[in-house]
């Protein structure tokens, strides 16, 4: 089995594309934790972990809070042990909060959330599991970027900003931790459609399509795999083509 | 058996990294077509295949020679009737033929040849085997470049050149074919071992992994690309080499 006696950590895992990263890391044999903010929906999936042979755990935890992220990866270690394969995929635009706001009215608290949410929480996540993993010399960590975070996006510069500091992040992060063994890559999609509704993101694609949660997480396990050795400090675009050719002028073909 | 079912065309594949790619999608349980500019190289890789229990043919095709790769396109189609994957793996630089050098003082023979071998070889196999593709709304390329392509070797201009044109070639490609189904990427190995030693292990101070890369390794990225797990991934140049390209070295060494 590809994960067979590793740990694994997914973060906001309840649903979408860290529930199926989690349900293939279990698949696997992984030992999986899956933390979401909302607890039912972390429990739900580790149910679905076990019912299918796995082993699994919810760790609940507001991945914008420090203090949770801590005693979250605390409790992982309890039960399962050290964690080999950390996916920091917890994340969203301010719309996550329930109403999008427009760049110019968002206040102080919206700004901390959405700069937390994305971007500190990998950080924290990172800095509480390297240690083991040093000692291990084993290691890999996977970043949810975004194209927003290549290419930009409008509407929601302040998200694509924290996937940008992603990106830098899983760069400067490989060439510190390589030596010990540790791979640590970001994957950037793009049209995800995650909630019905929303295949029509797959227009701006070459596929002509949108890909599935389940698609995205093949690459990610890819990239957690002890095949994927050789790869680090990397951003895997995966969008269909969403982020190729430029803006055709008006008349331009 | 994630490719059982499929056919897969490698170019160069008498080399090094061409064959550890012919092995594993062969174990990964696809046809392989093997093609060579030696027809020796291209049979070996083949009886090695068929001694592991794959399924191989071997072909000669020089990628430079573009009556020889429309004909052998042929064969092949007629041959297996389908092409599901092709690797454009032929390549490599001036130092094949013992003529590395500044580009100021590069000889223009010296300069296409390598142009010729890695872009317009690339080209020449992907368009034999396009409308093939794209008649059956279906097809996988994978394109071979080199980090060469992204930050620049000294000493080879031409062949950093050609990898950009591969990896850029890539892109438009993909836009293009896209909508009818087909996928094109390309995938940038930095140093890779020459032994087939399967851990790579020579010591590497350029990478913030310490080591060179295995053959394998580069053949096992190949293998997820062309798997259907890859069928979104489309225009994209994965890079593999250990964290080389990471960072500024100050060094201009490559
Ligand atoms: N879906 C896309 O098109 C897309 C595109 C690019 C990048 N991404 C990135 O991929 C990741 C996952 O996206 P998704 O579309 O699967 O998301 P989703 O909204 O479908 O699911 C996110 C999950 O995270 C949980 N979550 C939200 N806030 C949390 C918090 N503070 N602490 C813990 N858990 C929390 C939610 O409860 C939910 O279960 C995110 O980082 C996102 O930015 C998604
Ligand atoms: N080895 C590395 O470190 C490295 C790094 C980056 C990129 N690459 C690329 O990977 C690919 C394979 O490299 P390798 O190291 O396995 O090379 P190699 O020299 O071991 O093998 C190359 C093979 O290509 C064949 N070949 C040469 N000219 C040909 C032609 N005109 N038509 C058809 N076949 C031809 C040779 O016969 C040989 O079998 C090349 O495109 C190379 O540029 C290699």
């Amino acid at each position: 089995m590809r994960y067979a006696n590793r740990i694994a950590l997914v973060t906001g895992a309840g649903k979408g594309i860290g529930r199926a990263t989690a349900l293939r890391l279990g698949a696997g044999s992984a030992a999986v934790a899956v933390n979401d903010i909302n607890q039912a929906a972390a429990e739900e999936v580790v149910s679905e972990i076990c019912s299918s042979g796995g082993k699994a755990m919810a760790v609940p935890a507001d991945m914008s809070k420090h203090n949770e992220i801590v005693s979250m990866i605390d409790a992982v270690k309890s039960k399962f042990g050290d964690i080999d394969i950390l996916v920091n995929n917890a994340g969203g635009s301010c719309s996550a909060l329930g109403k999008f706001v427009p760049f110019l009215e968002q206040n102080d608290q919206q700004l901390d959330w959405e700069i937390a949410v994305n971007l500190k929480s990998a950080i924290i996540s990172i800095q509480e599991v390297i240690p083991a993993m040093i000692e291990k010399k084993y290691g890999r960590i996977v970043n949810l970027s975004s194209i927003t975070g290549v290419v930009g996006m409008p509407r929601i510069p302040v998200y694509a900003a924290t996937k940008g500091a992603i990106v830098s992040l899983t760069k400067s992060l490989a060439m510190m931790y390589g030596e010990y063994g540790i791979t640590i890559n970001a994957v950037a999609p793009g049209a995800v459609a995650t909630r019905p509704g929303m295949e029509k993101l797959g227009e701006a694609t070459f596929l002509k399509r949108a890909c599935s949660a389940d698609e995205i997480a093949g690459l990610i396990c890819y990239l957690c795999s002890d095949e994927a050795a050789y790869i680090t400090g990397q951003n895997h675009l995966i969008d269909g083509g969403r982020t190729l050719g430029t803006k055709p002028e008006d008349g331009e073909k | 058996m994630i490719l059982q079912g499929k056919t897969v065309v490698v170019t160069g594949a008498g080399g090094g990294i061409g064959r550890a790619i012919c092995l594993r999608l062969a174990d990964d349980g696809a046809r392989v077509v093997v093609t060579d500019l030696k027809q020796e190289n291209a049979e070996k890789v083949a009886s090695d295949i068929r001694a592991q229990g794959g399924t191989a043919f071997a072909y000669k095709a020089d990628v430079t020679d573009s009556a020889e790769v429309r004909d052998v396109a042929k064969q092949i189609l007629s041959d297996l009737r389908q092409v599901d994957i092709l690797v454009n793996n032929a390549g490599g630089s001036a130092a094949l033929l013992g003529k590395l050098s500044e580009f100021k003082d590069a000889p223009e023979e010296v300069w296409s040849w390598v142009i010729n071998l890695n872009l317009m070889g690339t080209m020449r196999f992907t368009q034999a085997l396009l409308h093939h593709m794209l008649e059956r709304r279906s097809g996988k390329i994978i394109n071979i470049a080199s980090i060469a392509a992204e930050v620049g070797i000294i000493n080879r201009v031409d062949y950093s050149a050609a990898k950009g044109g591969v990896v850029a070639m890539t892109k438009a490609l993909a836009m293009e074919v896209g909508p009818c189904g087909v996928t094109v990427n390309s995938i940038s190995p930095g140093l890779i071992s020459r032994s087939t030693d399967p851990a790579g292990t020579e010591t590497s101070e350029g990478t913030y992994l310490k080591r060179s890369g295995s053959q394998n390794e580069v053949a096992s990225l190949v293998s997820f690309l062309a798997s259907s797990e890859a069928d979104f991934i489309t225009g994209v140049n994965y890079t593999i080499d250990g964290g080389r390209t990471l960072g500024p070295t100050g060094k201009g060494k490559a």
